[in-house]
């Protein structure tokens, strides 16, 4: 608050050059707050103005539910594995427990709420799942994960598309028995149940599939592969020449 | 729901179908204090699953009764009634008893 007042407060609308005066106020100045009977804050400012004129957002922008769908928009925008989970009256030390053991391996579990992740699922590929017009515009929809928003739902982000991390976090997973139960996993945008998740974990990481493909394409086309490359380039090349050709025997 | 009499849970359901809810909503009220008299197995099954394999909710009580529910046909609070129903003849039991 008082870092906002001071940055706020610090700016005076005739002290600035003239052009960024004629441009849209994103804050009200103390005298339109007392018009419309905002609270203002200390300096005068009015904090949800400055908020809303930004993003019109279904629920309040300032409220726990707005910050949720944000969140969750976050993790999954930022993590390239969602494992979702059903969690069963963890204890303290449990919880404490297995976070610590997936922290381990880069993961993060979140417990979260079905509704409001639903939320953001129906409006997963909208530039602002939160915003009004889009989930409106969106309601209708039906996520294939959301089935599994059923229940006590937890997920465990990746940030890597890894299948060692995911297989180290299946092992903690069996440690768990009932009290973690795996579900379900989007991996990359796509949805996989939990024997497409056991073959995931199998494979090979991505850079050693890279590694693999480029030294089967070194080793089968050497150089050949080079001249397979350049032939469209050629091509196009001799056949620009000819035509040049066939143009001036015609002019002549 | 009355789950003090409970000796082991079996209960197999499948994520992405509609009979999860009330299976998981029953895994979820069994109280982490019956960790030590109550044994809980699960199963989560698949398309690709044997179709032997069927969603299944089933109870040991302490008399070694044992009760069973498909959670495609019940919902969560019917699922309750139905496994309530012997746990009350027990508490009943227990108070002529004492």
């Amino acid at each position: 608050m008082k870092l906002l007042a001071s940055v706020f407060g610090g700016l005076r609308i005739s002290a600035l050059p003239k052009p960024f005066q004629v441009a849209p106020r994103l804050y009200s100045t103390a005298a339109a707050s007392s018009e419309t009977g905002a609270k203002p804050f200390a300096s005068g400012h009015n904090l949800d103005s400055i908020l809303t004129e930004k993003r019109k957002t279904t629920k309040h922008i300032l409220s726990r539910k707005t910050f949720l769908v944000d969140y969750y928009t976050h993790l999954n925008r930022t993590n390239e594995i969602v494992l979702y989970v059903h969690h069963n009256n963890l204890v303290k030390t449990e919880n404490k427990k297995f976070r610590t053991e997936l922290s381990k391996n880069g993961a993060k579990l979140t417990l979260i709420r079905n509704s409001i992740y639903n939320v953001f699922l129906k409006s997963e590929n909208e530039a602002d799942p939160a915003d009004e017009q889009t989930s409106k515009k969106n309601k209708d929809v039906k996520h294939p994960i959301a089935p599994l928003l059923n229940g006590p739902t937890a997920i465990i982000t990746v940030p890597k598309c890894e299948p060692q991390v995911v297989e180290k976090i299946l092992k903690t997973l069996k440690g768990a028995n009932e009290k973690l139960i795996l579900i379900g996993a989007k991996i990359e945008q796509q949805v996989f149940n939990i024997d497409q998740v056991d073959e995931f974990k199998k494979l090979p990481s991505k850079e050693d599939l890279q590694a693999q493909l480029l030294g089967t394409l070194t080793v089968l086309g050497g150089s050949g592969l080079v001249q397979v490359l350049e032939t469209p380039a050629k091509l196009l090349y001799l056949t620009g020449k000819e035509l040049v050709k066939m143009n001036e025997e015609e002019s002549d | 729901m009355i789950t003090k009499y409970f000796t082991k849970v079996t209960v197999k359901f499948d994520p992405f179908a509609p009979s999860a809810r009330p299976a998981r909503l029953f895994l979820a009220r069994i109280p982490p204090s019956l960790k030590g008299q109550c044994q809980i197995n699960h199963q989560v099954l698949t398309q690709s699953s044997p179709a032997s394999e069927k969603p299944i909710i089933e109870v040991t009580y302490k008399d070694k009764h044992i009760l069973q529910a498909d959670p495609a046909k019940m919902t969560y609070s019917e699922l309750q009634q139905h496994f309530d129903a012997h746990s009350r003849k027990l508490v009943l039991k227990d108070s002529i008893a004492v």
